[in-house]
This record gives C-alpha cells, structure tokens and sequence, in this order.
C-alpha cells in the first residue's frame, strides 16, 4: 500500500514511462487503473509491490522534488534510477507495459480490436482464387522446386 | 480407477499419443493414456477472456519455468541458448502451437546421401505420404495444392486468407522470383465435424476455444474417448517397468490424481512424451539390465537434440499491415533457400516464415517467444505510434544438425513436484546453423525491400530467441543399426521388443519445418506398422 505521497510519485514516474501524446494522441501510463494493476500483478511478478516501493524511494532520494520537475528532468532522473537498480526498473518498465496495453481502450488507438476475443475476432476475406492464381503464377510457373531423393 | 492390466499403454496425450491411439483403435485391444495434465474445456481457454494476452506471461505461458502449474516439470536451461516450451496436458503443446503445418520435403529424409551430413532416415516421404494425407484429413488441414516445393498433394481445405500482409510479401517474393506459398495449417478454414472456422483472433498459442486449430483435443481425443481409449490424467509416469528376466516393459509407475504412486501393467507401453519428455523418462527408468537408462544401449538416448532456431526480421511500410488479424504464426512461406547449395557457406538450408504480427502488449515487451522490451520514454511512444501498426515480418527457421555434445540429461538436484529429476538441457548453436541465420538474415531484408518496406529492423547478432524451443527432436532417434540409433524404423526400442517411442524424439534429422504434421504422420505410420506386424510383433 502506497502512502499519498508516493502515489503521487508513482504517478508521476509511470507518465515518463509511457508518455501521452504522439501522433495518435495517446494517453499516458499515469493514471490510477495502470498504477493499481502494476501494484497488484503478483502473478506475474511477486514481488510488485516492493520492487514498485524501493523505485520510488530510489526517486524520492535522488530527486525530493521530482513530480515538479519539467518532464526532460524526470526522464534525467529516472535514467540515473535505472542505471543504479537496472532489476527492478526493467521489472516495472514490464509490468506497466502489462498494465497499459490491458486496458481496452488503449487498443482501438493503435487499430488492433478492443476485444477480439472469441467468438467474435476479426473479419478477414478470404482471397479470391483469381487473386490467389495471379499471385502464385510466376512460382508456379518456375516448376517444381525441391530436390528428389 | 482400476489398475487392471492393459493391451496398450500410451504415456502422453498430445500430437504423437493422440494419433497412434487413434491407428490402434480397429485392433480392439484395450488401449489406456496416461496424461500428467489436466483436460482443459474450451471454456478454460484464456482466449476467451479480456485479459487474454496477460495469461501469455503468467499461468498459459508457452514457458513450464513461467507457468509452474503442477503438472508442468521445470527445464534446467542454464546451458542453452534457447529453452524448450510445451504444454502438458490433454492435447499436449498442440494446445498452445501456432499451427503451422508444412510437410518435410523428400530431401529431408536422406541428409546423408545427398548432403554428407547427419544420417538418413529408414524411412521416406514416398513412405509417410499417405500417413501425411490421412493426418491431414483427420486435422482439417487448410491450405492450397499445386506448391512447386513438394510432390504434388492438396490438403483438404481451401486456404485460410493470408491478408494484406501476405499478399504484400507475396509480391516482394515475386518480384525476385523467389519461391512462396501459402502456408499449410492444421487450422479450419470452413467450419468442419462441429468445429468452427477461424475467427482470426490472433490468439492460437492460449488455446483455441473455436476448435478451428487442431489441436488433439479437438481431432483425435474426442474419436477416442467415444470409441472406448481410457484417457486418465493427472497421472504422471515415473519409470517404465522392465521385467529382468526377459527384458520386456511390463507397464509403469505412476503418481496419480489421488496423489499415490500406482502401478500399471501392460502388453505394450508406448512413449509419447516429445524431444525432452521421453529421453527424461527413458533416463530416469535405469534397472539393472539398462544402468544407463532404458533403451539405452546405444548411449544416444537424449543426445543429439534438435531444435529450430530463430531469428526475425521485420519491415516498416507506408501503410498498416494489419499483421494482428489472423492467425498468429501462417500467411505464407518460403523456401527458396531449404535445399543445399555448394555456393552457400553451409549445408542444407532455411525457410522465410512470415509470421503475423502481434497485439501491442507483447509487441512492447519484444515480442513471442522474445524477453526484450522495447524502450521507455519518448523512444516507447514513437515506436509504437509509428512502427508496430506497420509491420510485417519474417522469421528465419533454421535447420538444426544433430550433434551428440546438445543432449538432454536428468538435473541432479532439480526435480518436478512429485520428485522425478527434471531435464537439463546442454544446448549451443554449431557453426552451420550461424552461418544459416546470417544469409537468412540477409534474405530477409532483401526479401522486405523489395516488397516495399521503408526500413528494416533487424538484430544484426547472433542471438536466437529463447522461448523457441518447441520443436523437440532427436534424442531418441531412429535407425536400422542398433548401435547407431534407439528405435528401428517402425518406432520399436532396439532393445525393449515391446516398448515403442512415436514423438520428435525418434526424427534423424529435423528439417526445417514445424515437425507436428511429421510427427503425426510417423505415429500413424508406426501405428499401421504395428498392426501390419500384430501376429510376431515382439520377434
């Protein structure tokens, strides 16, 4: 469990791990459904929660004023936490990743379904075989490739 | 559950043991499966679910090291480059494969003959041909006849759509006059036997709740279990029984669903645990006739494992590829550099597999199969805002020559939950294999510019990916000298006249192609072999 301040915190790195904008104007992994799903994803890594808490300590000592810093200085700062705790940091860059791309309306904004799940999945058409004969035409017509034996 | 005495014991329910249980059938003898998994519904398959890419890294991860479900047995890797993947449980890892179903080629099968290297199999593709229709008519293969790469065969539907990816590829590959195809796959194409066509979800490797992938849970088990084959799982087998007076299997040790090891007698036992799974078993059941192991006279049970190691190359274009829609591992294939040519720095050869994309979580976290991330920051969004929808890729599969020094041996201190020594893998690529992924490498983002990507992503290093293991082959190989091999060209242990290996353990070589629709064509094969034998069976 995150103090207030740290929650805050939490937030703030999570912004500079994913951050909004970009050419499709994504959201940022700052928000408090990806924070939650990271704290809690010990089935995929157990120790989630501490590897979250010794981070933000890590951030907090290097920098007591990091969620007022402009964004190149967290990026700065959180370079340098990664340089010394390379483990944990690669752990959570993983587990917000997790955590972001769950969320079902992040989806639809890269063009993949928000939920494609079965039984419904996505339309594809099938080839016509006209298509098909023009696009296997020339292989065919170099013969047969494979040696006898 | 009786332990009463059976005809035939089969150890394993997945691609291999699922299809010689269905070649027994017509010989009405009583027929038992032990699976050390769990039959999973359709409605436990995690794609299904919301959460259904999650699962890909926690309790269906292709990894047994991820998973740690109980019936799964950890992999000592440590001395490998890549880590065997599976599935254990009814259906075997053909519950979590992708699919993909391409034939080996007749030049396959005669490595040394016309290539100098490894050894030739006892048996061919003239041989396994019709065992390779008949499998493919059981599994509801999709795909479509005509390909210049093999003797002439059409699988018995038509193809599944090879999308804007595909097609995109294809014309690159025409426009250097290359060989492709479109892909065979062991996945519907029209709905068949009360089995859905795909849906195109992109989600084969978390279990197929359609049943368009043909998994053996969908084609052979239900066969079987109406006609009678017991299938009891959560059953773990811990040694084969030999009896030491005439050197005849007389059935198994095994640790039950009630958590009490149990003895089962039986006529005839047959392996069906794949590459890794039977050479553990087999080293794990030493007695006084076999101290090495059994049927292991040769010294070559678990030497010479085979992998296909991987590399991907993927391509940027202008528009999006749409790689996410279908399914994950088939659209097209090539094999214009499979067969050897003297000109190339290495013997025999490759084939340009062009996966399909995937969804964004485990694009971000490097890919299938692939623990890399890619970076965080400014870096992260711009990839993904402006690589990942544009993508079409394709994978480098190596074929991989048998060497005694890659091997699977028992862990000394690593054991599964019930205490059977786990597998330790010693696993390094050769030389040949190296130079292989370097031209395919090379062919690839040839392969890619030509058919119109704006750059090309590539490694450009030696590493392979880790988590692909799933093609386990040779260490129990075939063959007709006894010191040279462990089964002879029907599947029968040199050694134990009624103990009978049917999975990829028993390849000679390993091709460069999925194995699962060879492995299914041998145990088929194996199976009429048995039967073509029944009355001197144990000569």
């Amino acid at each position: 469990m995150l103090t207030d301040e740290n929650q805050v915190l939490f937030l703030k790195v999570l912004d500079e791990i994913i951050p909004a904008g970009g050419v499709r104007r994504m959201p940022s992994a700052g928000v408090k459904a990806v924070a939650e799903s990271v704290l809690s994803a010990t089935a995929y890594s157990p120790d989630a929660p501490g590897t979250v808490e010794r981070l933000l300590e890590a951030v907090s000592t290097r920098s007591p004023g990091f969620s007022e810093l402009s964004s190149d200085d967290r990026v700065t700062v959180l370079k340098a936490v990664e340089m010394e705790q390379p483990r944990d940091f690669a752990e959570l860059v993983r587990l917000t990743y997790m955590a972001y791309y769950s969320r079902p309306e992040i989806r639809p904004l890269l063009g993949v379904g928000e939920h494609p799940v079965h039984p419904h999945g996505y339309v594809v058409e099938h080839e016509s075989e006209t298509l098909m004969d023009e696009l296997t035409a020339p292989v065919r017509a170099r013969g047969a490739a494979y040696r006898q034996a | 559950m009786t332990n009463e005495p059976v005809d035939v014991l089969i150890i394993g329910a997945g691609a291999s043991g699922a299809a010689i249980a269905w070649s027994l059938l017509e010989t009405r003898m009583r027929i038992l499966c032990l699976e050390q998994g769990e039959h999973l519904q359709d409605r436990d398959f995690p794609s299904r679910r919301e959460d259904y890419e999650l699962s890909r890294y926690g309790e269906f991860s292709c990894d047994p090291n991820v998973r740690k479900l109980k019936q799964d047995y950890p992999v000592n890797s440590q001395n490998s480059c890549i880590t065997p993947v599976n599935w254990n449980g009814v259906g075997g890892s053909t519950i979590n494969f992708l699919g993909h179903w391409p034939r080996m080629k007749p030049s396959d099968f005669r490595t040394r003959s016309l290539d100098g290297v490894a050894e030739d199999w006892p048996v061919d593709y003239a041989t396994l041909e019709p065992f390779y229709d008949l499998n493919d008519e059981n599994t509801g293969v999709s795909g479509l006849g005509g390909n210049p790469g093999y003797p002439d065969y059409s699988p018995p539907l038509p193809p599944i759509p090879i999308g804007k990816l595909g097609q995109t590829l294809a014309k690159g590959f025409n426009e250097l006059g290359w060989h492709w195809w479109p892909s065979d796959v062991a996945i519907l194409s029209q709905d068949r036997d009360g089995r859905q066509k795909c849906v195109n979800a992109g989600t084969c490797d978390l279990g197929c709740a359609a049943g368009a992938k043909g998994g053996t849970n969908f084609t052979y088990w239900p066969v079987l279990e109406n006609a009678g084959v017991e299938l009891r799982t959560r059953s773990r087998v811990r040694e084969i029984l030999i009896d030491q007076e005439t050197g005849f299997a007389t059935g198994v040790l095994y640790h039950g669903a009630d958590g009490q090891l149990h003895e089962q007698k039986a006529e005839l036992v047959v392996v069906a645990c794949n590459g890794v799974g039977t050479p553990r078993l087999l080293l794990n059941s030493k007695s006084q006739l076999f101290p090495d192991g059994l049927a292991n006279r040769s010294g070559l049970v678990g030497k010479n494992l085979m992998f296909h190691p991987l590399t991907g190359v993927a391509g940027v274009f202008d528009e999006p590829m749409l790689g996410h829609e279908g399914p994950m591992a088939c659209s097209i294939l090539s094999q214009e550099f499979y067969e050897t040519d003297r000109s190339r720095d290495f013997v025999r050869g490759y084939g340009l597999h062009s996966g399909r994309s995937t969804t964004p979580m485990t694009y971000a976290l490097g890919g299938y199969g692939i623990d890399n991330p890619i970076p965080w920051g400014a870096e992260h969004r711009e990839i993904m805002d402006t690589v990942y929808p544009y993508l079409a890729g394709l994978t480098v599969v190596s074929e991989d020559l048998p060497e005694e020094i890659n091997c699977v041996t028992l862990d000394p201190e690593l054991t599964d939950s019930d205490g059977i020594p786990a597998p330790k893998i010693n696993y390094r690529l050769g030389e040949n294999t190296r130079r292989m992924l370097r031209h395919g490498e090379e062919k690839a983002t040839e392969l890619l510019l030509a058919a119109g990507a704006k750059r090309v992503l590539a490694k450009g290093d030696d590493k392979v990916w880790w988590r692909a293991g799933w093609h386990q082959m040779g260490t129990c190989r075939m063959g007709d000298d006894p010191e040279k091999s462990v089964v002879n060209g029907w599947g029968r242990s040199h050694d134990v006249k009624n103990l009978f290996i049917v999975d990829g353990s028993i390849f000679v070589t390993s091709g460069a192609v999925n194995p699962t629709s060879t492995i299914q064509a041998l145990a088929l094969y194996i199976g009429d072999r048995i039967k073509t034998n029944i009355a001197n069976l144990f000569d």
